[in-house]
């Protein structure tokens, strides 16, 4: 296992955001987790990369316990991490925000520039890497975000609503990536309400409701599950 | 009057670019933490005072004084940040706090420095030949031409730190967005310490070189120093030090060219009176909401 999470408890004042969690993922997995508004699926990544400390339980990620780390330390491990807003620099250029996570790295600039380039390539953001972040649609900020954790080689990437709010055309591409990256080896967890787009991409979804798992298993299965239903269409 | 004019604005080019690296180094600190360090001028104010003792006591000048003034402001800026800013940010609203707290230690700083030195205006004896030179048909003063290339430098030095070092780069991206700084792991933490070190030290080297361009250092001196920066960053835009030194020029030319044609008393007002136009014609200043 990449990432083992045993019975996380985060609590928000008198709200339990997410209670009790526990769940695993599989090394070179693609997990989803899908869930009502409010079920706890933001707030699990937020734990994951440490914007928020869990009040109880443990995350262990390549057999190391991670809970208490901060952000930029998880990073430092291999877990990269996008938002449903993407957290761009926007008065950088895109190939700025791409350097942004190798501003410290050994490597020499001319070697980093060029990995840059190939990556704006491969996402076709390109003949923009001059343009101001700002300058991008929602779209292509979402995969500018996705290309700029690239440039220090996750081993696991998290991804919030990736599909939210973007062109058909920019989701496919969105697919395209994470297919990719997949073959290459890298694990994904993948939160989103786009069910067809997670049906595809993911091998296991697993279902919360008020921060507790309520079903765990392929899209078929899950499709079939009477709890999934019921907390998607109430009781 | 064309003359009087041309050594106005010469005047003000002098003084603006002070003022601007005044501006600067609050403009790092608010824009890399969102601090308000309402107590940035008292620092400068303690500069001025530590050159005047290094004077007095040491025979030592004030451009030599840098040597101790620049390290000196640096670690005092990290460990002020290490002892009460981390605290400030966890605040709900740590602007408002971090004004009130900074407010506190203005208070503190001025009230210890009267007891150490007391009321009494302390000034320096020109160390560096004439107080004034001749250039062209222009008389200017020599301390405001040496404050001034000195903070040309600084200000090119930034210039090169902010856009070519690891470190500038880090505080240029925790400026536009502290969250993604976190998530490409940059330590958000250190980068706000150094650049606090960094604000405290740009107002250390000014502070330091003050007595060269106004000739009367008091405990009261450092609000007026506060009020002057904060125009200024407003002016150039909130959270964009190379703003500051624009900020900075337009300050300190309508100080010096409105003198001409009103009451000295006067020339602060016209100089927030541009503050209020330059506002409502662009309220993010002008390099707000443009710095990349």
């Amino acid at each position: 296992m990449i990432l083992t999470v045993s019975n996380l408890t985060k609590r928000f004042g008198g709200v339990v955001a997410i209670n009790h969690l526990s769940f695993e993922i599989r090394e070179n997995e693609i997990l989803g987790i899908i869930g009502p508004n409010g079920s706890g699926k933001t707030t699990t990544l937020n734990c994951l990369n440490g914007i928020y400390r869990g009040n109880e339980g443990t995350i262990s990620f390549e057999g190391r316990f991670i809970q208490g780390m901060l952000p930029h330390e998880i990073s430092h491990l291999g877990i990269g991490r996008t938002f449903q807003v993407p957290k761009i620099f926007k008065k950088m250029t895109i190939i700025e925000n791409l350097l942004a996570p190798v501003l410290d790295s050994r490597e020499s600039d001319m070697v980093l520039q060029q990995k840059a380039i190939r990556l704006l390539q491969e996402v076709n953001l390109e003949p923009l890497k001059d343009n101001l972040g700002e300058e991008l649609s929602g779209g292509q900020q979402k995969i500018l975000e996705l290309a700029r954790i690239l440039m220090f080689d996750p081993k696991m990437i998290l991804l919030d609503e990736p599909f939210a709010g973007i062109h058909p055309v920019l989701r496919t591409k969105f697919h395209e990536m994470i297919l990719a990256l997949h073959k290459r080896g890298v694990t994904f967890v993948l939160v989103s309400h786009d069910l067809p787009s997670l049906y595809l991409l993911s091998s296991r979804i697993i279902v919360l409701d008020n921060g507790k798992k309520i079903a765990e298993g392929s899209g078929k299965e899950i499709q079939k599950n009477e709890a999934v239903i019921e907390a998607y269409l109430g009781r | 009057m064309r003359n009087l004019i041309l050594q106005a604005i010469l005047s003000g080019i002098l003084l603006g670019m002070i003022y601007g690296l005044i501006g600067a180094g609050l403009n790092i600190i608010y824009g890399v933490m969102r601090v308000v360090n309402f107590a940035h001028g008292e620092f400068l104010m303690i500069a001025a005072y530590l050159v005047y003792w290094f004077s007095v006591l040491y025979n030592i000048d004030p451009l030599s004084s840098l040597l101790i003034i620049i390290p000196l402001f640096f670690l005092s800026g990290m460990i002020i940040y290490h002892l009460v800013v981390p605290r400030l940010l966890k605040s709900e609203d740590p602007e408002m706090a971090s004004f009130l707290t900074f407010y506190g230690i203005s208070m503190i700083i001025t009230a210890l420095v009267l007891i150490a030195w007391g009321a009494d205006p302390r000034g320096l004896r020109f160390p560096y030949g004439t107080p004034s030179m001749r250039i062209g048909t222009f008389y200017i003063s020599t301390g405001r031409v040496i404050h001034f290339a000195f903070s040309s430098i600084i200000a090119l030095i930034l210039v090169f730190f902010l856009y070519r070092t690891y470190l500038g780069k880090a505080i240029r991206a925790i400026i536009q967005n502290r969250d993604a700084v976190k998530i490409v792991g940059i330590d958000p933490n250190k980068i706000s310490s150094i650049a606090f070190g960094i604000g405290l030290m740009l107002v250390g080297i000014t502070g330091a070189l003050i007595p060269l361009t106004f000739p009367g250092i008091t405990p009261g001196m450092g609000a007026s120093y506060t009020l002057v920066a904060f125009v200024v960053i407003v002016l150039g835009g909130l959270g964009n030090p190379m703003g500051s030194i624009i900020g900075g020029l337009i300050f300190g030319l309508t100080e010096n060219i409105s003198t001409l044609f009103l009451p000295l008393a006067l020339s602060p007002v016209i100089s927030f009176i541009t503050l209020i136009l330059i506002i409502m014609i662009r309220p993010q200043g002008f390099l707000g909401g443009t710095w990349n």
